[in-house]
């Protein structure tokens, strides 16, 4: 029997469908699949969490404007845990996407396409390197 | 396709608009302090710089908000709606950013 996975109070008003929500789920769904849809499904999903981060950033802006006191309480908090850990996975996020998302427009140009997954390699490896400079930069 | 390329291009832009927004405001992974962010932004090319920083990446995450909006595979009238919701989304963003920017700089 077929799961349900649409609110009943979205179809018809928003032109999503079942299917349409199906073939977004799929991105989460990794299982049997290559190397290549695993960077993909990540590079969407650390795209959506660098979008909220954005929404997060401008609340910065927002302290800065009222003033002194709101924004130096503000980077105060931001300097401690668990701000300053959380800190050290968006910089991870960040890396990846970038990183990630110059290796999709690359092969999406046709360029190194048979090169695809030492790219992929290349792209944790110099991740992880620059992401544990960051956190050393960070935390200590 | 266009949009595409747009996409790209900002995303390499990014890289050199982070680079320096981090070098500017987290000095050796430090935060600046009121006084610091005031007396860096409010000087022209750093205030021109951060606002095409700001352009450059609303640009690149309403487009990528676009495109995983589009991916559910929407009706053509519904993909003009997103298309006009991104746009003016990115459009408000930009402009309460920028106000505030200008005024804790200039005003």
């Amino acid at each position: 029997m077929r799961k349900r996975i649409l609110p009943q109070a979205l179809k018809g008003t928003t032109g999503i469908s079942e299917g349409s929500v199906a073939r977004f789920l799929k991105w989460f769904d990794v299982r049997h699949r290559g190397v290549g849809f695993w960077a993909f499904s990540l590079n969407r999903i650390t795209g959506m969490v660098l979008v909220g981060y954005l929404f997060v950033h401008f609340t910065a802006l927002t302290n800065l404007a009222r003033g002194p006191d709101a924004y130096n309480a503000f980077v105060d908090r931001m300097k401690r845990p668990p701000f300053i850990y959380l800190d050290v996975a968006l910089v991870g996020v960040l890396v990846f996407h970038g990183l990630n998302g110059l290796r999709i427009s690359l092969t999406g140009l046709g360029v190194a396409t048979s090169w695809q997954k030492e790219l992929l390699w290349a792209v944790l490896v110099v991740g992880t390197v620059l992401t544990a400079g960051a956190a050393y930069l960070l935390l200590f | 396709m266009g949009l595409w390329f747009l996409k790209v291009f900002s995303g390499v832009a990014l890289y050199v608009f982070v680079g320096l927004h981090l070098m500017a405001h987290h000095p050796g992974g430090d935060l600046l302090d009121y006084e610091g962010v005031v007396a860096y932004i409010s000087q022209p090319r750093a205030f021109i710089l951060e606002t095409l920083f700001l352009l450059t990446v609303l640009v690149h995450s309403m487009l990528g908000v676009r495109a995983i909006i589009l991916d559910l595979g929407l009706q053509p009238a519904q993909e003009r709606k997103v298309n006009l919701f991104v746009f003016l989304l990115g459009a408000v963003l930009f402009v309460y950013a920028f106000i505030l920017t200008f005024s804790v700089a200039f005003l």
